[in-house]
């Protein structure tokens, strides 16, 4: 039997959704129920926080896992990213109040959820930065001079639009990705093939 | 004594690799657990992302715990010899990671340098196939090819790594959105078969100039043909190491039941040559602590715990010596909870009687 991390959340709904659409029968998956690993005959669903979907896969818990592309970027699991879900789409962007320059010879104070894509991101352009890692609420923190600007995905842009702020700068598009176990891709490179070919078929 | 006993399952299968490597006429290599640092500092990329752990000796020199065995090996090794081969079963430190913690990584494994062309590099592959088969678990390896790899990959250095960590992760929709990306693509998305994954090959890389690799490929296929291992080989371009350092066929052993690699493998010639050594080099390590899964058994129970009621201690020597004799395993303690994890508790009275104890 496969085993499957999903997230919880909005990602997980239309990870259910997906499995569906391969012709899977999720209704246990939909009747509100708080049990976290459910048997689907030939899939096994765990269900987890999404940011620990890699941890799962990358330990072998799970022999596939999805997750969000910004997820991988930040984490950098030893796993295969064996496939694009398309959906969850959004973009890992710097974004700034609008009318920003940068400070130029200051050190930059970046806030994030993601400090290391933003380190990685800005390391590459020799720019001095000071990362502060935040929870939540990220778009405050230039409001209230936490920072100069932040780093973290944004969807539609509506949350930035209130709160003034633009992107200034893209760093990576985001969607789901189906990620695989290394040495169980060598061993159930079969069933996790079917469950890629019912999706791009789709 | 029974002496087979005593041995645990890894026990077991350290002392059956040896054999089988001695049987290939390797010799057993020990290493020194300290050396100077200069000896990684120049080729420290050859270690993997893990760095070494590193302290002044007293006269100032920075030495570091051994992280790694193949340098020290090369290090040894004299290019005037025709070849040399090593089996080692040797512990590496490292710090790594989440948390950077030092780490004692145990290993086995071979060292293959100088010989001919192709015979070594067939016997150290074969050798890799042979030993996951002695841990008595399904068994897989992985094959790929960082010549194969390089001259795709052809002069141009932009986007190289990307290139890299994208066929590293079977990230076959991204690499499509790169120039030349359909091929580096296709080379992920081989067959599981091996004949057909090599028709596929010759098939996309004709543009290129990879006979001789495609040719090193087909003869590991062959091999592994006439040794009835083929359902446990594929072709794999996502097993990649240091461009740098490795330069011809490379691979990656997994055993069901495992989730991380438990073998890697490959040819290094341009390690030697960084180590003025110019010569042939291929080998590879199993790492015993990700092989532990296949290996667990359940904890051996002592056969007898002795409570002794008796201030007679020849007696109890006695006794114990008399039950050892026997074949059994003792343990005297008066703790019952200690001495319930044996099979069976006796007391031991004055009178030299032993009588069976209740566990409630």
């Amino acid at each position: 039997m496969l085993k499957m991390a999903i997230p919880t959340g909005r990602m997980g709904e239309a990870v259910i959704e997906a499995l569906e659409r391969t012709g899977l029968d999720c209704r246990q998956l939909k009747n509100g129920s708080r049990k976290l690993i459910q048997d689907l005959g030939s899939l096994q669903i765990i269900r987890v926080k999404p940011s620990d979907v890699a941890v799962y896969v990358e330990h072998g818990v799970a022999d596939v896992g999805i997750i969000g592309k910004d997820i991988l970027l930040e984490t950098e699991p030893d796993v295969f990213e064996l496939f694009d879900l398309g959906f969850g789409a959004c973009r890992m962007s710097v974004a700034a109040p609008k009318g920003y320059e940068d400070p130029g010879k200051e050190i930059l104070r970046v806030a994030t959820k993601y400090p290391h894509t933003a380190t990685k991101h800005f390391a590459a352009k020799n720019r001095p930065t000071e990362i502060i890692a935040l929870n939540g609420s990220i778009e405050i923190a230039p409001l209230v001079g936490l920072s100069h600007v932040i780093v973290d995905i944004v969807e539609t842009g509506t949350t930035l639009r209130e709160n003034g702020l633009e992107i200034v700068e893209v760093i990576a598009p985001s969607s789901a990705r189906c990620i695989a176990n290394k040495a169980s891709y060598q061993f159930k490179r079969d069933e996790i093939d079917a469950l890629l070919d019912a999706w791009s078929e789709k | 004594m029974n002496y087979e006993k005593v041995l645990s399952r890894e026990d077991r299968a350290v002392i059956a690799l040896r054999a089988l490597y001695e049987q290939y006429g390797y010799s057993g290599f020990r290493i020194e657990k300290f050396e100077p640092y200069d000896l990684y500092r120049e080729n420290k990329n050859f270690l993997t992302a893990e760095t070494a752990i590193t302290f002044p000796d007293s006269r100032g020199r920075l030495m570091a715990l051994k992280p790694d065995v193949t340098m020290s090996i090369v290090k040894s090794f004299d290019p005037k010899d025709v070849s040399a081969k090593w089996h080692y079963t040797e512990s590496v430190f490292r710090r790594g990671g989440v948390t950077e913690e030092f780490r004692e990584i145990r290993q086995i494994g071979i060292e293959y340098l100088g010989g001919e062309k192709t015979y070594p590099q067939l016997e150290v592959i074969l050798l890799a196939m042979k030993s996951l088969d002695i841990f008595e678990a399904e068994g897989v390896l992985a094959i790929g090819h960082m010549g194969l790899l390089r001259k795709v990959l052809g002069d141009t250095q932009e986007h190289r790594d990307e290139l890299l960590s994208l066929l590293r992760r079977k990230n076959a929709h991204d690499l499509k959105k790169y120039e030349k990306g359909e091929v580096f693509a296709s080379l992920i998305e081989l067959p599981a078969d091996p004949d057909r994954a090599l028709d596929h090959l010759r098939e996309m890389l004709q543009a290129y100039d990879v006979e001789k690799e495609l040719h090193e490929l087909s003869a590991v296929v062959e091999l592994m043909h006439a040794h009835g291992y083929i359902k446990q080989l594929r072709l794999d371009f996502s097993v990649i190491h240091n461009l740098d350092y490795y330069n011809g066929l490379v691979f990656q052993g997994f055993l069901s039941g495992v989730p991380k690699v438990v073998l890697n493998g490959g040819r290094y010639d341009q390690l030697l040559e960084k180590m003025d050594r110019s010569a042939r080099a291929i080998g590879f390590a199993i790492y015993l602590d990700e092989v532990a899964p296949v290996l667990a058994q359940p904890i051996e129970k002592i056969d007898v715990a002795i409570m002794c009621r008796t201030e007679n201690m020849p007696l109890l020597f006695e006794t114990v010596e008399r039950l050892i004799q026997e074949g059994k395993s003792v343990r005297v303690c008066d703790d019952l909870k200690v001495a319930s994890r044996a099979n069976t508790i006796y007391a031991l009275y004055d009178d030299g009687k032993l009588e069976e104890v209740s566990r409630a």
